[in-house]
Formats: C-alpha cells, structure tokens, sequence
C-alpha cells in the first residue's frame, strides 16, 4: 500500500515536474513581452492538450497551465479529506 | 481562481479597478523579480551555462543537469541562481537534505529574492515530514509571490503548498479577471 502511495506520489510530481517546464518557458516569454510561441513550445502544449497558435497570448496559457497543475494538487483528493478541510472552488481564473 | 492569487488578494470587492490597484499594492514589490529558474544571476554569474544545466533538468537529462550545476557552482559558488537551480534539481531527485542546504544557501546569499524564496518554498513543501513543514512552505510561498508577483511558477509552488496544507486561499467570493501574471 505504501508502495502505491508513493509511486502515486511519483507520478503526481513527474507531472508537476513537466508543468514547472512549460511554466517557466512561458514566464519568461512573458517577461520578455515576446509576440511569438516557439514551435517546440507549442508542441509540448499540443502534447498536454492545450492547442496555442505562433500568437497566442502567452498570459492565458499560463493561466491555462495553472488550471492544469491544479489536478495535480493534493487538496484535489487527500487534504479535502482531512476533518476541516476547507474544500476547493471550481471557480476559474478569468470570467 | 487560481488559489495563490486568492491567497495573495484578501480584499474586499468593490471594483475591478480598484481590485487591481489593491492587488498591484500587496503583491507587486519589485524585488528580484524574474524567471524562477536561471535568473537573475548574479553578477559574474553565467545565464547560458546555467540555462544550459536547466535544460538539461527539464529534458530529463540528470545526471548532464548534475554535472553541469556542479560544475557551475564550482565556478560560481556565490551565484544564488545556481544554488536554486541545483535546489529544484536535488527536490526533483528526491534527495531533499542537500535540496534544502542548496535552497537555504540561495536565500542567505541574496534573502529577497523571487526566486530563490520561491524554489525554498518547493523544496520545504516536497521535504515537508508534517504540517509545521508544510506551513512554513506556505509562508515561504506567500512572501514569494509578493516579492516575484509576474512569477508563474512562484505562483505555482505557492499554490501547491496551500494545498498540501489543505488550504486553497480562496477567502472571497468574487472572480478576477486582472491580467496576471
């Protein structure tokens, strides 16, 4: 059961580890106010699902990668079980 | 929303303007702003060598990430940007005893800064053994975001602490819909 426990865990941050990839990526195209999306950029988008064009806004992506890693936050299954919890909203970033 | 800018806006709702200057106000200390990984670097430091070594990190490539952080940090033992790029590295690793002595050793050399606080912030969350461990992850990651607000993932690491806390920042009711970061 540990075990389980664990490799869960591995996967989960093995996750995070990709998402921290593509977030810093993103945060620096965004500092650098830059107006394109490199290609292998938007490939690894392509590969988690979110499609972004050469002009896409960088800031909305970063949004859309924020929402991504919030499945793989632990309040998502085993902190909202601890008595008092206080339980996650579905609300999203922007209306 | 996203739980870090929840967290880091406890104010109340009056207008999406006011919001905004309300939020720029609490969040947006422009101290060692900047990229998380690999920046800024400190003065003598070496931005391609160091990227270098994070692509390395986020290629999977680790024991190329190792070396090439070691051997930066044998070049350039003062560089904060060094100490939390092999930080993240060694939390990656699991290997959280050096994770946390690399983290603490960013902060010392440069204390406010994003970046370094914001990979201290992973590192004690990853390591946590209880909740003390986690909420001083989530003190670590409140000042983070305050100090780095245009940091993606210094809002990310932050986010990930409140929830291992079992928090998710969110204390009002309204939406926002500032351009963040």
């Amino acid at each position: 059961m540990g075990s389980l426990l664990e490799m869960k865990e591995n996967e989960r941050r093995t996750h995070l580890h990709e998402l921290d990839s593509i977030l810093d990526a993103l945060e620096r195209l965004n500092l650098r106010d830059a107006k394109e999306l490199p290609a292998s950029l938007r490939e690894r988008l392509h590969d988690l699902g979110v499609e972004a064009g050469p002009r896409s806004n960088v800031t909305k992506l970063i949004e859309r990668v924020w929402e991504m890693q919030e499945q793989f936050l632990r309040s998502a299954s085993s902190a909202e079980n601890r008595p008092g919890a206080p339980q996650r909203s579905s609300r999203s970033f922007t209306n | 929303m996203h739980p870090s800018l929840a967290a880091c806006a406890k104010t109340p709702w009056i207008s999406l303007s006011l919001v905004a200057v309300l939020l720029l106000q609490a969040c947006s200390v422009s101290v060692g702003t900047g990229p998380v990984l690999g920046g800024p670097t400190a003065s003598g430091g070496d931005p391609a060598a160091l990227a270098a070594a994070q692509a390395d990190l986020f290629a999977n490539r680790y024991d190329q990430a190792e070396a090439s952080y070691r051997k930066y940090l044998g070049s350039h033992p003062s560089d904060p940007a060094g100490h939390s790029g092999y930080a993240l590295f060694l939390s990656y690793s699991r290997r959280f005893t050096e994770a946390l002595a690399e983290a603490q050793t960013a902060v010392s050399l440069r204390p406010r800064t994003a970046s370094a606080i914001a990979v201290n912030t992973r590192v004690h969350d990853w390591s946590a053994q209880g909740l003390t461990d986690i909420k001083a992850a989530v003190v670590l990651g409140a000042d983070a975001v305050k100090l780095g607000s245009q940091s993606a993932l210094a809002h990310a690491f932050y986010s990930e602490a409140l929830a291992d806390s079992g928090e998710n920042g969110e204390n009002n009711d309204r939406d926002w819909d500032v351009r963040r970061p």
